[in-house]
């Protein structure tokens, strides 16, 4: 759409709706749904104005706000680097094993012994490298999807896990961290493929199909994006991603000492 | 004249403690982002009106409180009583009518909570299924008392509850021949109820904090929004 008038511009500026995109531009000067109420421009008093701008349902490929389209870009910048730094070492244990291989002092038991080891090392690496890039994946997939995103730093409130807006807006709260972030964004991923739903819709209860391995999922990427950072647990410390097990979350528990991710704590 | 001042001195007191107990109203909380544990944040909103609401929430769990608050200006602590005693024995509203035009007892119910909760009423005991927000008995069946119970499968749900059932307080007919009675619970209630916890203790406070456990963590006052 493109309008020019005379000197005097009057213009209602819509609410923001969650699943209605729209952009208006006058003289390329982006008017956003946030922005204050004015609603008429009188200083083009010796000149005409001209509108662009277009209004549309969201069909996907949009967050609901610029912010979360920027902290969505963050992670996923975030991803790249972390990707980066596992690929340099990746190569660097191929190299230990082509060193192992090429080693005629080292016995057949010893060579295998040593190569094992660093196989094991390797598998943990690729392992972080395919969680990492689940996350880039699923962040474009919540861009792209019909169900509109939105991220919230968490200040004081009922809820700090995902949740729901009776218009079916999903949430996804978070402490503003990194590791957080990723954490509660693969949640977001997850309800996007039907792994977890709301009970009911506009709330925070989840319904999960498959609650340890769900959790484990987002723990799992929380470790890899962040180089290994997670809560100490009863049950000890991940050495690798594949220390992130059901007994490692039973382990876990808040400053006050309970459990967190035990159904006996409640029963 | 005595008395005069009597009421005069009551009334400043009142007022005087009125301001002091609004000087602690705001909203309190901590944020732990993560480290050594899973991340955690408590809120408690101390409105003007002297009631609360509290909330934690922490990995699977969630816990939610509200009520009245008020502070003991001997002791200088905050004391905080939930709407809810005990989730066994919640306060229902019950309104009795006597219809002549239907032929039995209709028991109207307004769910709080819109979700998969079971609700059932218990009359003498026995228990009716309450199934579209109604449940309808025999005008034989002589009713001396009911109450609510509701049930939720929490099964693969989070956040967990702290109790997959709750109750209301038995209600005593108060009259043989009143045979609709319109039921529902206070505003407090919803789908929240099945992650209450009653409190009922007192709490240091200062003008900028309140010490929420023992030896333990500080809820700070947040700046006005």
């Amino acid at each position: 759409m493109s309008i020019s008038g005379g000197s005097v511009l009057q213009y209602a500026i819509p609410h923001c709706i969650s699943n209605i995109s729209w952009n208006l531009y006058i003289f390329h000067h982006h008017i956003d749904c946030d922005s204050e109420q004015k609603n008429s421009i009188d200083f083009f008093e010796n000149g005409s104005w001209e509108i662009q701008g277009e209004f549309g349902t969201k069909n996907g490929r949009e967050w609901k706000n610029d912010r979360d389209k920027k902290i969505a870009e963050q992670i996923q910048s975030e991803v790249v680097n972390r990707d980066k730094s596992l690929a340099k070492q990746e190569a660097r244990i191929n190299a230990k094993i082509d060193n192992i291989n090429n080693n005629a002092k080292l016995s057949d038991d010893k060579r295998s012994q040593q190569i094992a080891t660093q196989q094991n090392k390797l598998e943990a690496v690729k392992t972080e490298r395919n969680i990492i890039s689940t996350l880039d994946k699923g962040i474009t997939q919540l861009g792209a999807s019909k169900t509109v995103y939105t991220f919230n730093t968490v200040e004081s409130g009922i809820t700090a896990t995902l949740s729901s807006q009776k218009d079916g807006t999903v949430i996804i709260n978070n402490y503003g961290t990194l590791g957080n972030r990723s954490h509660e964004t693969s949640h977001a991923i997850q309800y996007d493929n039907h792994l977890i739903t709301f009970n009911p819709l506009g709330s925070n209860n989840l319904l999960m199909r498959n609650p340890l391995g769900i959790e484990i999922q987002a723990y799992g990427t929380e470790y890899s994006i962040t180089g290994g950072i997670v809560p100490l647990s009863d049950n000890g410390t991940p050495k690798s991603i594949f220390g992130i097990t059901p007994n490692w979350l039973y382990g876990l528990k808040d400053s006050s000492g309970t459990y967190l991710y035990r159904p006996s704590n409640y029963k | 004249m005595r008395y005069i001042k009597i009421i005069v001195i009551s009334t400043c007191f009142l007022f005087s403690c009125n301001i002091k107990q609004r000087a602690y109203s705001g909203k309190y909380g901590i944020i732990y982002t993560g480290g050594k544990y899973v991340p955690y944040v408590y809120s408690l909103k101390l409105n003007n009106d002297n009631t609360f609401d509290y909330s934690y929430s922490s990995g699977w769990i969630q816990k939610i409180s509200n009520g009245t608050w008020n502070i003991d200006s001997r002791s200088n602590k905050l004391l905080l009583c939930s709407n809810v005693d005990n989730v066994k024995s919640i306060p229902i509203l019950v309104v009795e009518l006597s219809d002549s035009i239907i032929n039995s007892k209709e028991f109207i119910f307004v769910n709080p909570t819109s979700d998969s909760t079971l609700w059932s009423v218990f009359i003498n005991g026995t228990r009716y299924p309450i199934k579209s927000d109604k449940v309808t008995i025999s005008n034989d069946i002589k009713i001396d008392s009911f109450y609510i119970e509701g049930y939720k499968d929490f099964t693969n749900i989070t956040p967990y509850p702290l109790q997959e059932t709750v109750r209301s307080k038995i209600h005593y007919v108060k009259n043989a021949q009143n045979n609709v009675f319109s039921i529902s619970f206070p505003k407090f209630v919803d789908y929240y109820i099945f992650h209450y916890e009653t409190i009922k203790d007192s709490f240091s406070i200062k003008r900028n904090y309140i010490i929420w456990q023992k030896g333990g963590i500080k809820l700070r006052k947040l700046p006005e929004p």
